[in-house]
């Protein structure tokens, strides 16, 4: 009861935030709804029981990326786009259909959708017994290291990349 | 809530993500849509894992989140890099590579 009225509010409040991202003129606009969005996933989140990956959503989407980018349009000094209708209004119309198109295929599709194939033995009971962030964390320290440290290479990869690309002078 | 209810929601977060992608020319916006079709693929690999009792989903979302936090801030290096040349960040105006 209560998981049915939270998941209508967070869904809708996620759906309406990332339509005025995308439909808003002013790239700061964008950010800052873009900002609601996360936590509307984040509650989403943490309705079905994945705690960890709901605070995770947090730190790192609203708390990280979204300062980064806020910063990068402040950095940037842009002004709100100006509506030039006449320059890509063929795309524009053509973008509209498609995502519309796309999104009717991809509701359809899931809709329909059937879970089969055997169940773990991780129920939420089980998880809830032991705690989400120690569930995955026995699962990634033990099964899953190997990518564990691949990631860590790849924000080796990022930070030095980034400074590379960013600096004025190299 | 059962399992197609939060995929069609991931599904259509993901569909405004694309609309967003192809509709927009200010650089920054695509980019924040292409952080919405994450976060819509993260959405449906934890409602797959709450489905079948698994926790590999909430590790996959993991590992999405950590490509995704490196992969912005090299696009976001690569459109500081891009405006200090052209002064400007419409897709439309830069176009040196146009035949």
């Amino acid at each position: 009861m209560a998981e049915t009225a939270l998941f209508w509010i967070f869904g809708i409040g996620m759906i309406l935030s990332a339509c005025a991202v995308v439909a808003h003129r002013n790239a700061v606009y964008s950010a800052l709804f873009l900002v609601i969005s996360f936590f509307c996933v984040s509650g989403l989140y943490l309705i079905q029981g994945a705690q960890f990956v709901a605070a995770l959503q947090i730190i790192v989407y609203a708390g990280a990326i979204m300062v980064l980018i806020v910063f990068v349009i402040m950095l940037l000094n842009l002004q709100a786009e100006a509506v030039e209708i006449h320059k890509n209004a063929f795309q524009r119309t053509a973008g509209l259909i498609f995502g519309t198109l796309l999104g009717v295929l991809m509701v359809g599709v899931s809709l329909r959708a059937n879970e089969i194939g055997p169940k773990g033995e991780f129920t939420r009971e089980a998880i809830l017994a032991m705690g989400n962030s120690e569930t995955l964390g026995m699962a990634m320290f033990t099964r899953y290291v190997y990518p564990f440290e691949i990631v860590s290479l790849i924000l080796l990869a990022a930070m030095v990349g980034s400074i590379v690309l960013a600096k004025r002078n190299l | 809530m059962p399992l197609q209810s939060y995929l069609a929601l991931g599904a259509v977060l993901f569909a405004i993500g694309v609309t967003g992608v192809l509709t927009r020319r200010n650089a920054l916006v695509i980019l924040m849509s292409v952080e919405i079709m994450l976060n819509a693929v993260n959405l449906t690999l934890v409602s797959f894992a709450r489905s079948l009792n698994s926790i590999e989903g909430q590790i996959f979302v993991f590992f999405v989140m950590a490509v995704a936090a490196a992969e912005v801030a090299v696009g976001l290096a690569i459109i500081i890099a891009i405006f200090r040349i052209k002064q400007t960040v419409k897709v439309d105006e830069i176009d040196s590579m146009k035949g």
